[in-house]
C-alpha cells in the first residue's frame, strides 16, 4: 500500500516539475520594438512554417473592391451598425465614452480573449491611434512584414478591416521626411488556413492604397486610412479553419497629400530614409473562433 | 395514567446529516471558488439555521450569551467595513455601492456562529473537519501550482525574473510577480502573493506530523505528509523574495507554536512574555501613527498638538534606528500613506485608493495615489476605517484567547489542537505582509480580507473553540458537588 501512494505521489509531481512553460514562447525584456534606431523597431516575426505554406489563391482588389475611409459608403453597407459608431474624432474637440468607439466595440480581443496576449495584442486591443502612447499602439513593419498564427481558429468572417498610417525614418534628424505626404502602397494580407490536405493559404492585395505619412498625427484622424475589404469576395472553402494572418506591403510612390507629384529631388532625398507602415488595429467583427 | 400534552419537535436525529453537510460546506470554502463570498454567506446562513434546528435542546441560554461577547466585534467590523467610504466610494471594488453589501455583517456573523454551535453538534468531529479544510486546500494549491508550473515551468520566478508577457498590446507587470490560480471556474494570472497565500497556509499541516498516532492514524499522517510536501514544493518552485519572507516568517510561528505546545512552560512566564510583546508592538504601532502624520488638511487650530507631532517626527527622522524603521525601508512608505490622516479625517471610516486634496492652508492641490499594503494590519484602515481595524484586532485578540484556552483542553486531540492554532497563525502571519486584496494580474478588483475564504474558515475556528471552551466550562459548573448544608443537631428517631 505504502509503495503504491509513493508512485502514485512520485507520479504525481513528474507532471509539474516537468511542464514546459507554455506562456513563456513570447517575452520580453521590458519594452519592445522601442529603439531610438528606427530600424530596430521592425516587427519582422514570422512563426515557424508560415513562410513555407502554399499559396491557393491571390486576390488582387483595387479601390473599386476595397474601402480606404471610415465614411466610404461601401464600409456603411458592409457594417451600417459599425460605421453608426465614432471612429473618434480628434480629442481636443470631444470625448467619447468607450460604448460609442467603433474601436472597442469591434477589437478582436471581445470575441476572444486569447487575442489579448502577445506582442500583436496592440492589434486587438481596440486601440486605434497613437494618442500619444506611440510605439505602445503600433506595430511597426517593413516590406517583409509578419505572420503569426493564432491560439483558435476562425471561422465564419464577415469584413476585415485595419487602420495603419506610415512614417519615414524620424529618428534621422539630419533628413527630416515632410509631414502631410501620401505613400502609396499595394497592402497584401494572408490567411493560413487547415485542409485535410495540409495547410494552405489565400492573399489579398489592396493595390495603391494611399497611407497618410507622417512622423506625428497631431491628433488629426485625417492622417490614418481605415481600409478593409468583404470576406465575401473570398471562396468559403478558404474561410473555415483559419489559422493565421501575415501582412507585409510593397512600397510603390510616395506624393503630395493632394495627390500631386513631389519633386523629384526632394523625393530622392526621402527615399533614402527608411519606410515602414505603423500598424494600429485589425478588425475581423464577427469572426467565431475555436 | 394517560400522557397527554404536544408532540415536541426534536430533530436531533439529523444531527449527524447536518454535520456532514457543515463539513461539505467547509470543503467548499477552502476550495476558494473564486471569492464566492455571498454564495458562502447564503450557506452558513442555511447552516446556522440547520444546526439550532438540530441542537437548540444542548444550546445553553448562557452559551448565547458567550457566542454575543464574541460576535459584537465581528458584527461591528462587519458593519463598519460595508458602510465605509472605501465600499462606497471605491469603484474597484467588487461590492462597489452593491445592495450584497449586507453579506458582509451578515455572513461573517452567521459563519461564526455555524462554528460556535457546531461544538454542540456531538456527531461533528473536529479531526474530520480538519482534514477536509485541509484537504479541499490541498486540492486547490495543487490546481494552481500544475497550472503555474504548465504556464511558466519550474522557478520561472528566477529564470525569468525582470522578463515580462504582453497583454492588451503593453508589457505586463515582470513575470516573477504572478502565477497562475484558478478563480471560479477559469483560470486566471494572480499575483504571486496571492498564490503562495494558500500553499503557506497549508504548511502548517506539518505540524500534525509530530502529534498523530502513525500506528492508530497511518492515513492521516501520510496525508498531512503529502500535504506539507505539497505546500513546500508550491511555495518552492515558485519563490521570491518577499514570498521568501512570509514563508520564513510562517514557519517561525509554527515553530514557536510548536515550542509552545510540546515543552513544559511556566505559563505565567509565557503569559508575561507575551504581553510584553504586545505591549512594544503596541507603543512601536502607535510611535508608527504619530510619525505617518504629515498634518496636511489637519484643523490648523490645532498647533500646540501639531506642533508636538513635528518635533515628534523631527526626533524619529534624527535617530538613525527608528529612521530606518519607521521612515526609510520599502513596507514603511506604504504603511505611512494608509496611515497618514487616518484619525483625524473623513479617512477614519475608509478611504479609495486615489485621494485628490485641496489643502488652502498650503495653497496647493495635491493628488496621491494611496496604494493597499499587503498587510490586514494596515489594510483594514483604507477598507474599513480606524474604528473597523481596532474591532478587527480585537476579534483576533478574543479569538486567540479562545485557542489558546482550547490547547489547553485535555479531551481534545493534540494534533487537532495544534492544527487549529497552525491553520489560523498561518493564514494571520502570512497575511501581516503578503495579502494582496488585487489578486488578478490584468483586472484591478479589489477583494479585501473579509471577504476572503481562508479569513472565514478562521473566524469558524475561532468560534469552534470558543464554542469548545463554553461547553467545557458549563459541564465543569455541572460536575462541582454541591455544599454540604451546616449541621446543626443530630436526632436519632426511635422505632
Amino acid at each position: 500500500m505504502n509503495k503504491r501512494y509513493l508512485k502514485f505521489f512520485v507520479l504525481g509531481l513528474s507532471l509539474p516539475l516537468s511542464a514546459c512553460g507554455y506562456a513563456l514562447k513570447e517575452v520580453y525584456k521590458g519594452d519592445a520594438y522601442n529603439s531610438p534606431i528606427f530600424e530596430n523597431n521592425y516587427y519582422r516575426v514570422w512563426d515557424k512554417g508560415l513562410k513555407d505554406v502554399e499559396l491557393v489563391h491571390e486576390y488582387k482588389i483595387n479601390k473599386d473592391t476595397y474601402f480606404s475611409s471610415f465614411d466610404s459608403e461601401m464600409f456603411k453597407a458592409i457594417d451600417q451598425e459599425g460605421s453608426e459608431l465614432t471612429y473618434e474624432v480628434d480629442l481636443a474637440n470631444k470625448e467619447h465614452p468607450v460604448e460609442t468607439l467603433y474601436g472597442q466595440n469591434r477589437k478582436l480581443s471581445k470575441y476572444s480573449s486569447t487575442f489579448s496576449y502577445g506582442y500583436i495584442s496592440k492589434l486587438f486591443d481596440g486601440q486605434m491611434f497613437c494618442n500619444a502612447h506611440y510605439q505602445l499602439a503600433r506595430v511597426q513593419i517593413d516590406e517583409q512584414g509578419f505572420g503569426r498564427k493564432f491560439s483558435k481558429e476562425g471561422k465564419g468572417f464577415d469584413y476585415f478591416a485595419i487602420n495603419l498610417k506610415s512614417s519615414f525614418d524620424y529618428t534621422d534628424t539630419s533628413n527630416p521626411a515632410p509631414n502631410s505626404i501620401l505613400s502609396e502602397v499595394d497592402l497584401t494580407v494572408n490567411f493560413y488556413f487547415k485542409t485535410s490536405e495540409g495547410n494552405r493559404r489565400f492573399s489579398v492585395t489592396m493595390q495603391d492604397l494611399k497611407v497618410p505619412t507622417n512622423t506625428g498625427d497631431g491628433n488629426r484622424r485625417k492622417d490614418y486610412v481605415f481600409a478593409g475589404f468583404d470576406f465575401s469576395i473570398i471562396n468559403t472553402d478558404y474561410l473555415s479553419r483559419v489559422y493565421g494572418m501575415s501582412i507585409s506591403y510593397k512600397y510603390n510612390d510616395i506624393t503630395n497629400s493632394d495627390g500631386t507629384a513631389i519633386d523629384s529631388t526632394a523625393k530622392e532625398k526621402i527615399e533614402e530614409l527608411d519606410h515602414s507602415l505603423m500598424l494600429y488595429e485589425v478588425f475581423m467583427p464577427n469572426t467565431t473562433w475555436r | 395514567m394517560e400522557q397527554t400534552g404536544k408532540k415536541r419537535l426534536d430533530f436531533s436525529s439529523y444531527a449527524k446529516a447536518v454535520g456532514f453537510l457543515l463539513l461539505e460546506v467547509l470543503a467548499f470554502i477552502s476550495f476558494g471558488l473564486g471569492h464566492s463570498f455571498v454564495f458562502y454567506s447564503i450557506l452558513s446562513l442555511v447552516m446556522v439555521a440547520l444546526i439550532v434546528l438540530v441542537s437548540y435542546r444542548q444550546i445553553k441560554t448562557d452559551g448565547l450569551m458567550n457566542l454575543a461577547i464574541f460576535l459584537f466585534p465581528l458584527l461591528i467590523y462587519g458593519v463598519l467595513s460595508a458602510l465605509s467610504f472605501f465600499a462606497l466610494e471605491e469603484t474597484s471594488f467588487i461590492f462597489y455601492k452593491s445592495p450584497l453589501l449586507i453579506f458582509v455583517p451578515l455572513g461573517l456573523a452567521s459563519f461564526a456562529a455555524c462554528g460556535y454551535l457546531a461544538a454542540n453538534i456531538e456527531s461533528f468531529d473536529l479531526k474530520k473537519a480538519l482534514l477536509v479544510i485541509y484537504g479541499a486546500l490541498a486540492i486547490y494549491v495543487l490546481i494552481n501550482f500544475i497550472a503555474t508550473m504548465v504556464q511558466f515551468g519550474p522557478l520561472y520566478t528566477v529564470r525569468y525574473k525582470g522578463y515580462s508577457l504582453y497583454y492588451n498590446g503593453k508589457p505586463s507587470p515582470t513575470i516573477d510577480t504572478m502565477a497562475y490560480g484558478l478563480i471560479g471556474f477559469q483560470f486566471a494570472e494572480v499575483s504571486i502573493e496571492y498564490y503562495s497565500l494558500f500553499p503557506s497556509v497549508l504548511l502548517s499541516s506539518v505540524l500534525a506530523i509530530s502529534f498523530v498516532k502513525i500506528k492508530e492514524e497511518k492515513k492521516t499522517f501520510i496525508a498531512y505528509c503529502a500535504f506539507a510536501v505539497l505546500a513546500l514544493l508550491a511555495i518552492f518552485l515558485a519563490i521570491t523574495r518577499i514570498t521568501a519572507i512570509s514563508t520564513v516568517l510562517v514557519i517561525l510561528a509554527l515553530i514557536v507554536i510548536f515550542i509552545l505546545k510540546t515543552v513544559k512552560l511556566n505559563k505565567k512566564v509565557v503569559k508575561y512574555v507575551f504581553i510584553t510583546l504586545g505591549a512594544l508592538v503596541g507603543i512601536g504601532f502607535v510611535m508608527f501613527a504619530l510619525n505617518s502624520q504629515y498634518l496636511y488638511g489637519m484643523d490648523i487650530q490645532a498647533d500646540g498638538i501639531k506642533s508636538l507631532i513635528s518635533k515628534f517626527r523631527d526626533f524619529i527622522a534624527g535617530n538613525s534606528l527608528f529612521n530606518r524603521l519607521f521612515n526609510t525601508n520599502a513596507l514603511s512608505q506604504r504603511y505611512i500613506g494608509l496611515l497618514d490622516g487616518s484619525f483625524y479625517t473623513s479617512k477614519a471610516f475608509g478611504w479609495v485608493f486615489q485621494e485628490a486634496g485641496w489643502y488652502p492652508e498650503l495653497g496647493i492641490e495635491i493628488k496621491y495615489a494611496i496604494e493597499s499594503s499587503n498587510s490586514w494590519l494596515f489594510d483594514n484602515i483604507l477598507t474599513s476605517g480606524i474604528f473597523g481595524a481596532i474591532f478587527f484586532i480585537v476579534l483576533l485578540v478574543i479569538g486567540y484567547k479562545a485557542i489558546v484556552k482550547f490547547m489547553a483542553n485535555e479531551e481534545e486531540l493534540d494534533y487537532t489542537k495544534i492544527l487549529v492554532a497552525g491553520f489560523v497563525t498561518a493564514f494571520f502571519m502570512y497575511s501581516l505582509i503578503n495579502f494582496d486584496m488585487t489578486p488578478f494580474i490584468f483586472h484591478s478588483d479589489i477583494h479585501p480580507i473579509y471577504l476572503s475564504g481562508l479569513f472565514m474558515i478562521c473566524v469558524f475556528l475561532f468560534l469552534y473553540c470558543y464554542g469548545r471552551n463554553s461547553l467545557k466550562k458549563a459541564e465543569a459548573k455541572k460536575e462541582e458537588p454541591k455544599e454540604e448544608g451546616n449541621i446543626i443537631e443530630e436526632v436519632t428517631i426511635d422505632e
